[in-house]
């Protein structure tokens, strides 16, 4: 039997290297085909006419006019008359026609009769006492809220008991509960939970209040301290703003089976969805993606427009029907992180040694209100307390935005602790140095990255106490942050053949993000069997492989990696043992090595893996390795440094970033040029948000008031400055098994962007994005408080 | 992002055009499409006729007329840029051209079409105000020509009556003066977030003249009359005080990118750094 365990440094022939993606050259030829390119012959075109306030009451729907077009083949009401529309840009009604421009003529001719609701999407600060108070019965918001914000048992079960819900609790509703892994405790108290109806329809309060954290002893933690600082920081709602934005083709092969072509991050994950909207097996639907143009968290539902467009082709005889989304409606409605801001108090001994935080923090995730980001961040400062307000609004739907709530986390303690430090008048590499056993199980691992980011960085030469001295309007400074995040593998499935004739194929419902997933699938299957990438054909993006996790959480290279190589042992173990007596040796003598299957001790005694191969007989073997499975080949937890170096021009408020520095461990990498392009691409986006990012609403009309890429901006070639990427390999981290990448690297930049600029101009730009009105801003307080 | 539909005639003769566009109310000229197509596109503009004006040969000239230069309608902004005519002689609008969008955006947009579009962040007008160039529309009453200053009368209003076409810009030549186009780029769209064309002429370290022409800030494109005022026979070190005044009694216009104390801070800040340009750049 084989030993799962990851091969020997010496005896790696591919993992660890630096291997170019396998689609690099479909992609910039243009040849990869994204859901967006999915044109099949006979194709109708779907419309989706979009709710414009930000709250209100459908109240009646006329699509008559739409219906007797020519060229109009489906019309489909998204949401009927009655219901009670909580974000601009809601899905109300979908066409599908026999081109876009029909399509669109359609959405025209609709009439849709509205009842304005008041609204609110300000994340304003809440007003002292908001939020306090007796709750009154929960919503279904605030019981999604409490099960996705970890909130313990016990505390939901007591709300339940409590106070009651405004909701009738379903057998539906229980079971999909379940499927989320909600424990019985809990959905036994929702089951006996008092149904107050009534207190449905009574106003609410936006403001809901979490319980406060303490821990230590904060009053005695601030009073023994020497050096306070005290600010407001934090990072508004941004969108994904996904290049290929959301859709689906849709087509009915037959009147109960289904065939979707979806812009997603979880292909096995679909057809359940499907299924449960549409009514049909599960088993019936058959979902596709080869390429995706970007998710970052926001990709892993159908969607409500996804479910339309399905039931526009159902109802157009089965036809494939497109819908994807418009820029306008992407920005609006698919995808806001939430924001995070918060009123900190942090404090330290004259020596710089952290004993004490306390932070009131708010933010707003839509109609459900939204996480708390993890505060104090990666510092268990020994004295805390921590009050978070989650603010209702009516902002459109929170979505998961690569690494959650860390970002907003990393702002908002990485900024507080530059301005300790700055009081502290120390170096805050020194400060944060000083304070690293507060970090918990990554303590040894910051301890390396910190002073190698310096060292990339050209901190020493660089770093000044705060406010570059130099003449002229262009002043220049550094910052940094650290991050962590967690990373364990997901669940996998690669189902590997070994035909006679030599040929091995993969077969894996899994999907390639773009993170170069199909590149270290083929790393690992190759190194693992002894042949060359291009000796394997993988298979990946569809239904009709074994089930893989979806790609949210970093959780895929280590799902995928473990799952192929415990495949490819398994698969040598079988053909060991029928190439063995050829060999006159013992299958457990036998090594696939160079393209051969050879004698350990004598490699002269061998079979080419062609010669090999032929002695399977007339089957292939197959086998399935699975994550979790069997030997240590993944694990969690991750530490990284970032810093950024920047030059402001203090008379128009541009910034503009100079370097960039990541500094980051994974365990054992799979392949080091893709591992090192997720930490390019994250410093890329971390500067996008940093310097750009915004979704800005209208406070009167609730409507968004940049829905393009206009005035929504993202970083461009111009924008991007030196990036340097560490990758830690060494030894230590090697052996702790492969972990996820995706998300940590993109946590620090905002934080070290805004830590560079407090740097480079002598004062605090509180809040993301940094941009010039809110530089000059700052930089006219400084100038206030100083005459 | 789809437009309505329209009819679409291309006439080969200027004759032509002015014929059809004088026959029909609802049509539409289209030149370079970088302003109308964007426009019919967001349905912001729904003409019923397209008049394209691409097929017209000869209407995109740059030639020396003596006193001026004369530029044909049709010229692109990538001609206006690449000019050695206009380089030598009156460099201004050639450095406002190569400050417009992107390559593709200067290779198909023409000056006729961004002059006629009046867009108040376009770059165009804050030269042809500086320059005190003249427009010439034509139309089947004939020719007439109307000075920069009265040329511009809105938000994308123009003095333009809706039977005349612009067929040629003429631009004074500046040898002797310094001339500078400093531009605020809109990060994304590229257009002036504030631009200002300046042209000053004097000894080193005296200002005779100076004429300055802000774009980006309010509705439309105006002259710097009070910095040009203060500026008049004063030496350069009077430069950063004058320049303060680029946007008195400015409405600046805000948006979600630049709010309008944004922007009047920018074009003092752009018009003190414009000036000190130009009046180095005339020495060469
Ligand atoms: C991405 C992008 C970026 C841009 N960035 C900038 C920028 O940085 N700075 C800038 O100044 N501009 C910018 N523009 C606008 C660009 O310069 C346009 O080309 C210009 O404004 C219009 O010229 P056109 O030839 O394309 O005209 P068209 O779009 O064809 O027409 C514009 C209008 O002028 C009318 N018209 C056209 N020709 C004539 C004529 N001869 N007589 C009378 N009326 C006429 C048309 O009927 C229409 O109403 C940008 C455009 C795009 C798409």
């Amino acid at each position: 039997m084989a030993e799962y365990k990851w091969p020997a440094p010496a005896e790696r022939t591919l993992i660890g290297k630096r291997i170019s993606r396998v689609d690099g050259a479909v992609k910039v030829s243009g040849h990869a085909k994204y859901s967006y390119d999915y044109n099949p012959k006979g194709l109708l075109f779907g419309k989706v006419l979009r709710c414009p306030h930000a709250h209100a009451r459908v109240t009646s729907i006329d699509t008559s006019a739409a219906e007797k077009m020519a060229g109009i083949k489906a019309v489909q009401i998204v949401q009927k008359p009655g219901t009670e529309v909580l974000w601009q840009g809601d899905d109300i009604v979908a066409v599908a026609a026999v081109d876009e421009p029909t399509a669109e003529d359609a959405i025209r001719a609709i009439q849709v009769k509205y009842e304005v609701l008041p609204h609110n999407v300000s994340d304003a600060e809440p007003p002292a006492g908001a939020g306090e108070g007796p709750a009154g019965p929960m919503t279904e918001d605030d019981l999604e809220n409490a099960l996705g914000n970890q909130v313990p048992d016990a505390q939901v079960i007591s709300d339940l008991q409590k106070r009651g819900v405004t909701f009738q609790v379903t057998d539906d509703m229980t079971k999909e509960l379940k499927g989320y892994g909600v424990s019985d405790a809990v959905i036994n108290a929702l089951k006996a939970a008092a149904y107050h109806p009534e207190a449905a329809s009574q106003p609410r309060s936006p403001y809901q209040k979490m319980a406060a954290q303490t821990q230590g002893d904060p009053d005695k933690g601030f009073a023994s301290a020497e050096v306070t600082s005290e600010g407001v920081y934090g990072a508004p709602v941004i969108t994904h703003c996904c290049l290929e934005t959301h859709g689906s083709a849709a087509e009915w092969p037959s009147s109960d089976h289904l065939l979707v072509h979806c812009s997603t991050q979880g292909v096995s994950g679909l057809p359940d969805q499907y299924a449960q909207a549409l009514k049909i097996p599960a088993g019936n639907v058959r979902a596709h993606q080869d390429h995706i143009g970007g998710g970052f968290g926001s990709k892993f539902s159908p969607d409500r427009w996804g479910i339309a467009t399905a039931q526009l082709s159902k109802s157009a005889g089965g036809k494939p029907v497109k819908y994807m989304l418009e820029r306008d409606s992407e920005l609006m409605t698919a995808g806001a992180r939430p924001s995070a801001y918060a009123r900190v108090k942090v404090a330290a001994k004259g020596d710089g040694t952290l004993v004490a935080w306390q932070s009131d923090s708010w933010g707003t995730g839509g109609p459900a209100g939204a996480g708390s980001p993890p505060l104090p961040y990666v510092f268990e400062i020994p004295n805390q307390r921590k009050q978070h307000t989650a603010v209702r609004t009516n902002q459109g739907p929170a979505r998961a935005w690569r690494a959650p709530n860390h970002p907003q986390a990393a702002v908002i303690t990485m900024c507080a602790l530059d301005d300790l430090a700055h009081k502290l008048n120390m170096d805050p590499v020194e400060f944060f140095a000083k304070n690293l056993d507060m970090t918990g199980p990554r303590a040894p691992i910051y301890k390396e990255e910190l002073p190698l980011a310096a060292e990339l960085m050209g901190w020493k030469q660089k770093w000044h106490p705060r406010g570059d001295k130099s003449e002229g309007p262009i002043k220049r400074g550094v910052g940094l942050s650290m991050h962590t995040w967690g990373g364990r593998g997901h669940a996998s499935n690669c189902l590997l053949s070994i035909h006679p004739d030599g040929s091995v194929d993969i077969k894996m419902g899994s999907q390639d993000l773009g993170t170069g997933t199909r590149t270290a699938i083929l790393i690992v299957a190759a190194d693992s069997l002894g042949i060359p990438m291009n000796a394997i054909t993988l298979n990946i993006g569809d239904t009709m492989y074994p089930p893989d996790g979806g790609s949210g959480g970093s959780t895929t290279i280590g799902g995928v990696s473990s799952s192929t190589r415990r495949a490819a042992l398994m698969a040598l173990d079988q053909l060991f043992a029928k190439v063995a007596p050829a060999l006159k040796a013992q299958p457990a003598d036998l090594e696939a090595r160079d393209g051969t299957v050879r004698v350990k001790s004598e490699p002269s005694r061998s079979l080419s893996w062609k010669q090999a191969c032929a002695k399977l007989g007339a089957m292939p073997l197959s086998v399935t390795g699975k994550n979790p499975g069997p030997g240590n080949l993944i694990n969690s937890g991750v530490g990284g440094v970032g810093m950024a170096d920047v030059s402001v021009d203090t008379e128009t408020g541009i910034v503009k970033v100079n370097k960039m520095v990541a500094v980051q461990d994974c365990g054992l990498v799979i392949n080091l040029k893709t591992a090192e392009s997720q930490c390019y691409g994250a410093l890329i986006m971390g500067i996008s948000y940093a310097l750009y990012e915004e979704k800005v609403l209208d406070p009167v009309t609730g409507r968004m008031l940049n829905p393009n890429m206009e005035f929504y901006r993202l970083a461009g070639l111009r924008d991007i400055p030196e990036l340097m990427v560490h990758m830690m390999t060494d030894p230590l981290n090697e052996n702790r098994g492969v972990i996820g990448l995706g998300e940590p690297p993109v946590i620090s930049p905002g934080a070290a962007i805004s830590n560079a600029v407090a740097n480079a101009i002598g004062v605090r730009v509180p809040f993301l994005p940094l941009t010039p009105d809110r530089v000059l801003a700052a930089l006219e307080q400084q100038q206030k408080a100083g005459a | 992002m789809i437009p309505a539909s329209f009819d679409y005639e291309s006439p080969k003769t200027l004759n032509e055009a002015i014929t059809l566009l004088a026959s029909r109310e609802d049509a539409k000229l289209l030149a370079g499409g970088h302003s109308l197509l964007p426009a019919m596109k967001l349905r912001l503009a729904s003409p019923a006729l397209l008049i394209d004006l691409g097929r017209i040969g000869g209407l995109d000239y740059i030639r020396d007329s003596g006193e001026t230069i004369s530029i044909g309608a049709l010229a692109t902004h990538a001609a206006v840029a690449a000019s050695r005519l206009l380089l030598a002689s009156s460099p201004l609008l050639a450095q406002a051209a190569c400050n417009i969008g992107d390559i593709q955006v200067r290779n198909r947009g023409t000056i006729g079409g961004s002059l006629a579009q009046a867009h108040p962040s376009a770059d165009y007008p804050a030269a042809i105000l500086a320059l005190d160039a003249n427009i010439v529309a034509t139309s089947q009453s004939g020719e007439r020509v109307i000075p920069a200053h009265s040329f511009f009368t809105g938000m994308f209003t123009t003095a333009l009556r809706p039977d005349e076409i612009i067929t040629e810009i003429r631009v004074p030549k500046t040898a002797g003066s310094g001339t500078v186009y400093k531009k605020f780029h809109h990060p994304a769209s590229g257009y002036a977030v504030v631009g200002v064309a300046a042209v000053v002429r004097g000894a080193t370290g005296k200002i005779d003249d100076v004429a300055i022409g802000i774009t980006g800030v309010a509705e439309v494109a105006y002259r710097a009359t009070a910095v040009e005022d203060a500026l008049r026979g004063k030496p350069a070190s009077a430069i950063a005080e004058a320049a303060k005044h680029a946007a008195d009694k400015v409405e600046a216009l805000g948006d979600n990118y630049a709010s309008g104390d944004y922007r009047r801070h920018l074009a003092q800040v752009y018009t003190r750094r414009a000036l000190q340009e130009a009046l180095s750049s005339k020495r060469k």
